[in-house]
């Protein structure tokens, strides 16, 4: 009878040991991957509409608040006091700008500051029961509610 | 000799045994550790979400002041003094018999006092396994009474 090699167990061993490695390193980075990647939107989903919502909360006085038509959907025009300024918020490229410039001016990705990645942003006023202004705010799917109270913002 | 060989085998053999056996051991902590790192990613996702939600939902309660009209705002529907919106994974609003991820309600209730009318909202968000992700309390003064907004989170 022919006896075994005792190597060749040995190697096997070591194959399914080194099979096992393997498999344990894929499946780690895969979990690893989709965890990162779930944070990373729920950042950027967190982060886009928390700033729209604050900006327009911070604006939010008579004739602060203005709906333009942007780059990419809908843009935001807030007023700066009485400055002359307004801060411009819009999608572009794939991502959330914001442009502090006199009233006006057209967009210029040049002269903005990116904020977030954002695929679509999509404003649209409501009217509360109380007769209160609502600006529903679409961004990157989502959606976000801000009531105004001063009551005088418009669309242009 | 032959028994010498038959003892190195076996150690050898027990040697990598022990050896699987620890691989094993970690792999096991650290599929434990992984399962538990998503779960928390998860409930942390849950908690953003019904937070962005309860926050909606209080910013159309303030411009609304009752349940109907809150629903209204949010796309949902109401009964009595509660609305009732359902949202999907993207928080947008979903049907009920949909496949929802979010349910959001606001119960609302009135307190007549000597500067007017306050209608107070208890807003909470649930998870489709049925867990409370966020919950937000607001009030605010009907309109022809007092005016404004004051919120208490």
């Amino acid at each position: 009878m022919k006896q075994k090699d005792p190597a060749l167990g040995a190697l096997a061993l070591y194959a399914m040991l080194t099979a096992a490695l393997l498999l344990l390193a894929f499946l780690g980075a895969n979990l690893y991957a989709s965890l990162t990647d779930g944070r990373a939107q729920d950042e950027t989903r967190r982060a886009t509409l928390a700033y729209i919502q604050s900006r327009v909360m911070a604006a939010d006085a008579a004739q602060g608040v203005r709906v333009l038509d942007g780059p990419e959907g809908d843009a935001l025009a807030l007023a700066v006091d009485d400055s002359g300024y307004e801060v411009l918020i819009y999608c572009d490229a794939g991502r959330l700008w914001e442009q502090t410039s006199p009233a006006g001016s057209d967009f210029s990705t040049d002269a903005a500051q990116a904020i977030a990645d954002c695929d679509s942003l999509a404003l649209a006023w409501k009217t509360g029961a109380t007769g209160a202004p609502v600006l529903e705010i679409t961004a990157n799917g989502a959606n976000a509610l801000v009531a105004l109270r001063s009551g005088e913002e418009q669309a242009a | 000799m032959n028994e010498q060989r038959v003892k190195s085998s076996f150690s050898f053999y027990l040697q990598i045994l022990i050896l699987l056996a620890v691989f094993l051991s970690v792999g096991v902590v650290l599929v434990q550790v992984f399962a538990a790192a998503r779960g928390m990613s998860r409930a942390a996702r849950a908690e953003t979400d019904g937070t962005t939600l309860c926050r909606s939902a209080a910013e159309a309660f303030g411009a609304s002041g009752t349940a109907e009209a809150t629903a209204a705002l949010l796309g949902g529907t109401a009964d009595g003094e509660t609305a009732t919106c359902y949202y999907d994974a993207a928080i947008r609003a979903a049907a009920p018999d949909s496949a929802w991820t979010y349910r959001v309600t606001v119960n609302v209730s009135e307190e007549e006092t000597a500067a007017g009318t306050i209608a107070a909202a208890h807003i909470e968000a649930y998870a489709a396994d049925g867990t409370v992700c966020a919950s937000l309390d607001t009030e605010t003064y009907l309109p022809g009474t007092k005016g404004g907004t004051a919120y208490a989170a």
